[in-house]
């Protein structure tokens, strides 16, 4: 039995009450690794076809991976997977902090949640216990708020403490879950599934230690990742400026969503650029357990005289760009009470600020007017207005409840043609990385089986030359041997795109963080990932076996949303892609033509072994990656 | 003639903490891209733009009054 793990998983029916433990055996934790594709495999076997994702047959899991918890740097990671609202398609969402390896050394390695409490409850969880406790009080508390006041009831300020905010709790489709209150899992949805259960909460108290076989081997590895910071430039920019260390860079290949993504460089990127945050309000540096990079942001600062506290951490660089450069606005300020207020409400900053993005393109169009919007002047570059807007939404009230769903419901409720500005695929906004400047990320963007996400699979300059030896010699790793031009597009960066996806998905599996383990740029390699792996659980793990685990992940997700009735049809991107980009930096006048896309996904299929047709998995190939039980 | 030479994320180390990565550097006429990078210990891959466009030829000669911006040269996240 491997010992970073607990064997224990956590069943929990909020219909009934009901609570128990399955312990699987070893050989389930190597096929899975953990993380989503552990839940994929309760949802794909407990979730019936068809389920309301709002209502309680949609399962609702929660997993951290085989390392989680161990002493070594990017390990606290958990993901939330169930059927997503926004999209009907599989949801996901990572988040880190220290509740996952808390929930690991609280005695479990994830939880299964089916049906509904009949009023709000929360799930405490100590020493392999778990019971169901009442939540009514804390019902309609900001995040903060909350956590403060199961600490104090359960008299234990080191408790962890994952929970939904008012916006979760009000089901909106933009609700994230949260922890440490300014760590969120949000993307797809998840929070308005747990608000739907009337879960608020799930508190953990961590109790032990999780333990590798080959501890020696696991602390080499901590020391070279501690020493080795300054030889990968990339992580260095993390450690300095967090994830605002790209905007210059974003803005400088065209890649900065600029209002409402209708071009990809702002001229104001300065002001909102991560060297800027460190000179201004920056107050210090925080981590997610046993890691040395400290990417997190805390930052201390006010708007108009509104506080802005450093118990709410930081933005990152999605936030400043769907708050900021989405909506045309360039106040640093402005930008970090928009995180606040996310973390407060519980809302998904990436869906949230690219929402408003939308809404405001849909008022500078005369789509929307005054009478419309509770009399706010939804203007580009109207801080007041986006800061407004982000409380009406956590609220659920006035407009913001024509909002609170994201802007594909928006547009539904609006009407008026207004889905022209929609920028969505599967429902689901783009984040800040253009595909017009990374051309492979546009392919991602429409497959990926959850909606467009940038933290699929490795970005185009690391696989285009004049980067990095480093990117090269990992890359290779994985069988990609030719670093392409710079902007190109063909067969070759595709397989790159799906190679490395295959990687990420591995990760969401393991359960790891992107920045520290990856396949180019990161802190870690595919090498050094294998080589942890091995240390903790005394296997032979190789790089190939970790991708066979990303990849059987992709095809479990891809699996679920056959199921549902997804084909290729629906792995598209933006209309407004047709048209060429506005701006003057590199992306202005470039479009991304949709019969581009269907060549690319064609070859994309093509790789994955899915039916060109379909887009979907064959029974054939669930079979080889030994999901035969999906078929049957 | 003077160039103006604005430094992103750790490429800001290369000129002293408190100019922010900002300099207004002296160079002889005639000079190119790849000695202002010379002369700021610029060695390792970067991203930078002339005048506010991507550019990759180091030796693209500098005028006065031009401004160069330098960034790391990749982005996930």
């Amino acid at each position: 039995m491997i010992p970073c793990v607990n064997h224990s998983i956590l069943h929990v029916n909020l219909t009934n009450g009901e609570l128990k433990t399955e312990q699987p055996d070893d050989a389930f934790y190597r096929k899975y690794g953990g993380g989503s594709a552990m839940g994929l495999y309760y949802i794909l076997k407990l979730t019936p076809p068809g389920s309301d994702p709002l209502g309680p047959q949609n399962t609702l899991t929660f997993f951290t991976g085989i390392p989680t918890g161990l002493p070594v740097s990017g390990q606290s990671r958990i993901c939330i997977n169930a059927r997503s609202p926004i999209s009907l398609a599989i949801g996901d969402s990572q988040g880190g902090g220290f509740f996952p390896a808390a929930l690991k050394h609280a005695g479990f390695d994830g939880i299964v949640v089916q049906g509904r409490a009949d009023q709000p409850v929360y799930l405490y969880l100590h020493d392999g216990q778990a019971e169901i406790r009442d939540a009514e009080h804390l019902w309609g508390l900001t995040t903060g708020e909350a956590e403060e006041r199961i600490k104090t009831e359960l008299g234990d300020p080191k408790l962890e403490v994952l929970q939904i905010g008012p916006a979760g709790e009000k089901l909106n489709l933009l609700a994230a879950v949260m922890n440490m209150h300014n760590r969120a899992n949000g993307r797809t949805g998840m929070g308005a599934v747990m608000g739907s259960k009337n879960l608020k909460a799930i508190v953990v108290k961590a109790a032990r230690k999780s333990e590798a076989v080959d501890k020696a081997t696991l602390a080499s590895l901590q020391r070279l990742g501690s020493k080795s910071i300054d030889q990968y430039p990339d992580v260095k920019g993390l450690m300095l400026n967090g994830t605002a260390d790209v905007v210059a860079f974003q803005n400088s290949i065209g890649s900065l969503p600029t209002y409402n993504y209708n071009q990809g460089d702002f001229d104001q990127f300065e002001a909102i650029c991560g060297d800027r945050m460190t000179d201004t309000i920056l107050k210090g540096n925080d981590t997610c357990f046993a890691c040395t990079v400290r990417c997190k942001r805390v930052v201390e600062t006010e708007y108009k005289g509104r506080k802005v506290l450093p118990t709410y951490g930081g933005p990152e660089y999605e936030t400043i760009s769907t708050t900021g450069s989405y909506c045309g606005i360039s106040d640093l300020n402005a930008i970090a009470l928009a995180s606040q207020l996310c973390n407060m409400y519980g809302l998904d900053t990436i869906g949230t600020g690219a929402t408003i993005a939308f809404a405001m393109e849909c008022f500078e169009n005369g789509v929307l007017s005054l009478s419309d919007t509770d009399g706010i002047e939804l203007r580009f570059g109207n801080a007041d207005a986006m800061l407004t807007m982000i409380e009406k939404i956590g609220r659920r009230e006035g407009f913001g409840a024509v909002l609170a769903d994201g802007s594909a419901r928006a547009a539904e409720r609006i009407g008026r043609n207004s889905h022209r500005y929609l920028v969505t695929t599967k429902n689901t906004e783009l984040p800040a990385h253009i595909p017009h400047a990374k051309k492979t990320l546009g392919v991602i963007y429409a497959v990926n089986p959850f909606g467009a996400d940038h933290q699929s699979s490795e970005h185009d300059p690391m696989y285009e030359e004049g980067g990095f030896d480093h990117y090269y010699q990992r890359l290779a790793l994985l069988g990609l041997h030719q670093p392409q031009k710079p902007g190109s597009m063909n067969e070759e960066k595709i397989r790159f795109a799906y190679l490395s996806e295959c990687f990420y998905s591995a990760l969401d599996s393991y359960s790891l963080c992107q920045f520290v383990w990856g396949p180019s740029w990161q802190l870690f390699g595919p090498r050094e990932m294998a080589q942890m792996l091995s240390a903790a659980t005394g296997w032979e793990v190789s790089v190939e076996e970790i991708l066979q685990v990303g990849e059987r992940r992709l095809n479990m997700m891809r699996a679920f949303n056959a199921r549902e009735g997804f084909t290729r049809k629906e792995d598209t991107l933006p209309a407004k892609f047709e048209k060429p980009m506005k701006g003057s930096g590199p992306t202005a006048g470039v479009a991304y033509p949709s019969q581009d896309l269907e060549n690319y996904k064609t070859i994309y299929y093509t790789l994955a072994g899915w039916d060109v047709e379909t887009g979907n998995p064959t029974a054939g190939k669930l079979r080889e990656l030994g999901l035969e039980w999906i078929v049957e | 003639m003077k160039v103006r030479v604005i430094l992103h994320s750790y490429l800001r180390e290369k000129l002293p903490p408190e100019r922010l990565g900002r300099a207004e550097m002296e160079l002889p006429p005639e000079s190119r891209v790849g000695d202002l990078f010379a002369q700021l210990g610029i060695s390792q891959p970067v991203a930078w733009s002339l005048n506010g466009r991507l550019e990759r030829d180091l030796s693209l000669i500098l005028k006065d009054g031009d401004e160069v911006r330098v960034f790391r040269p990749g982005a996930g996240g």
